[in-house]
């Protein structure tokens, strides 16, 4: 049996996920939840989407400028590969959102500071993906996405934390006028599904963030080996 | 210093050689603000903000970030060898925000023109249009600086742009909302700092890191 590399993640990921899948329906919840009912179980699927996201969006931040100090190659694809994770897990929270929104306000979709940031935010992180598609030179890439990175990231940060938290009118948990999950957490069961989540699902999306990394590094490096050997034929013939 | 002062110079003076270009922004301006009045004749207080708003983004977009667009490979050869990047994108900055004042007045003195007079408090209104537009015209600048390093630049550009104008035309629409209700010179006073801040902190970024997107 071949090795896998970081084992213990792995295993780790896979426990916590599943954990907090069948946990998370199973756990009896706080009395007084008001409307939200059984809807609150979304807790452990949506926000550590988004948890998640922004930890792995940090991690990609820093290896953007890393890059630009050290003008490292793996730091470049370290950068790209955490921010696209980072997009489906935005685009997988938005999704469970909207979900839980049909169910929760009759719409998939209203008037809120906190989607509306988002919305705007992923439009961010679009124009990123087309542009580390649209620049054929690897090293011209890299220099202009981490650039572009740098700029966004705080951006993104300003739109969907800082602005509904100032907003005085938002329906979202947690921002503007409307009560947090805390409010109804008096028995502090929750927390013990809310936090394995949280690290749970990061680390199954890093787990994917990882295999992209490994199959970019092993293309770079055919990539290289191609150029020595032709430099080498050119050189003796 | 001299360097930046004689490039934006340079600018200002080739926007002026080829007249027709900055001709067509107005009359882009002009057309986009018939649309509005044509389509919301008796336009509303709340709705003449936005309005005004979405009218100045996208018909500026081409207006500022041209000068970048059409600049070809030989051109960058050529600024590389006499400024250095951090000169040239502050004289780019310089010059968009001079070109971006003058599309603001034009652009609101045709609304007032055509819409007639709605906003209760004129000077404030014209405040805040003048400090975001600033901001607007710094981030233009430093995405179309990316994006002409871009194999399509012209694709490229408003996807690059138009988010990361939003956080600012956000806090814009809010202040000339209230210019426009008349509450008062004082009560935009929190939304100016906030922008000027923003935009300051964005053109202090742009002008650490136009190094690293300036050499190809």
């Amino acid at each position: 049996m071949k090795r896998i590399p970081n084992k213990w993640f792995k295993i780790l990921s896979i426990l916590l996920v599943l954990y907090v899948l069948v946990y998370g329906l199973l756990i009896p919840l706080p009395s007084d939840v008001g409307m939200l009912d059984e809807t609150i179980r979304n807790l452990f699927y949506h926000v550590p989407m988004w948890f998640g996201m922004m930890l792995i969006m940090l991690v990609a931040w820093i290896y953007s400028m890393l890059y630009l100090v050290k003008m490292n190659p793996n730091y470049d694809i370290y950068a790209t590969e955490l921010n696209n994770v980072g997009i489906i897990m935005g685009l997988a929270g938005l999704f469970t959102g909207m979900l839980w929104g049909f169910g929760t306000w009759g719409t998939p979709w209203t008037n809120d500071p906190k989607l509306n940031g988002v919305a705007v935010g992923m439009c961010m992180y679009g124009g990123y993906w087309l542009l580390q598609k649209s620049i054929h030179d690897n090293e011209k890439r890299a220099r202009l996405i981490a650039v572009f990175n740098i700029f966004i990231f705080p951006l993104f940060i300003a739109l969907i934390y800082v602005m509904p938290k100032l907003a005085t009118f938002s329906i979202h948990p947690g921002s503007g006028d409307t009560v947090n999950f805390k409010t109804y957490n008096k028995t502090n069961n929750m927390q013990m599904v809310f936090y394995p989540a949280v690290i749970g699902w990061s680390l199954l999306f890093v787990w994917i963030a990882e295999l992209r990394i490994r199959i970019k590094k092993l293309k770079l490096k055919k990539e290289n080996e191609e150029l020595f050997t032709q430099h080498i034929v050119t050189k003796h013939t | 210093m001299k360097a930046i002062i004689n490039t934006v110079k340079f600018n200002l003076l080739a926007e002026w050689k080829s007249k027709f270009s900055i001709l067509s922004v107005f009359i882009y301006i002009f057309i986009a603000i018939l649309i509005t009045f044509l389509s919301l004749p008796g336009i509303d207080k709340p709705l003449f903000a936005s309005v005004f708003w979405i009218v100045m983004i996208f018909t500026t977009l081409q207006g500022i970030s041209k000068s970048f667009i059409n600049m070809r490979k030989g051109h960058f050869a050529y600024w590389q060898q006499i400024v250095t990047p951090f000169q040239f994108l502050a004289s780019k900055l310089i010059s968009n925000a001079i070109l971006m004042f003058i599309f603001t007045i034009f652009c609101s003195i045709l609304f007032r023109i055509i819409h007639g007079n709605i906003i209760d408090d004129n000077f404030a209104f014209l405040i805040t249009a003048l400090i975001t537009g600033f901001g607007i015209a710094s981030i233009f600048t430093i995405s179309s600086s990316i994006a002409v390093k871009t194999d399509n630049a012209g694709m490229l550009l408003p996807v690059l742009t138009v988010p990361l104008t939003v956080p600012i035309i956000l806090i814009g629409l809010k202040a000339s909302k209230k210019a426009v209700d008349g509450l008062g010179f004082f009560t935009i006073l929190p939304e100016i700092g906030l922008l000027l801040l923003l935009s300051l902190l964005i053109t202090g970024l742009g002008l650490l890191l136009i190094k690293f997107v300036w050499k190809d």
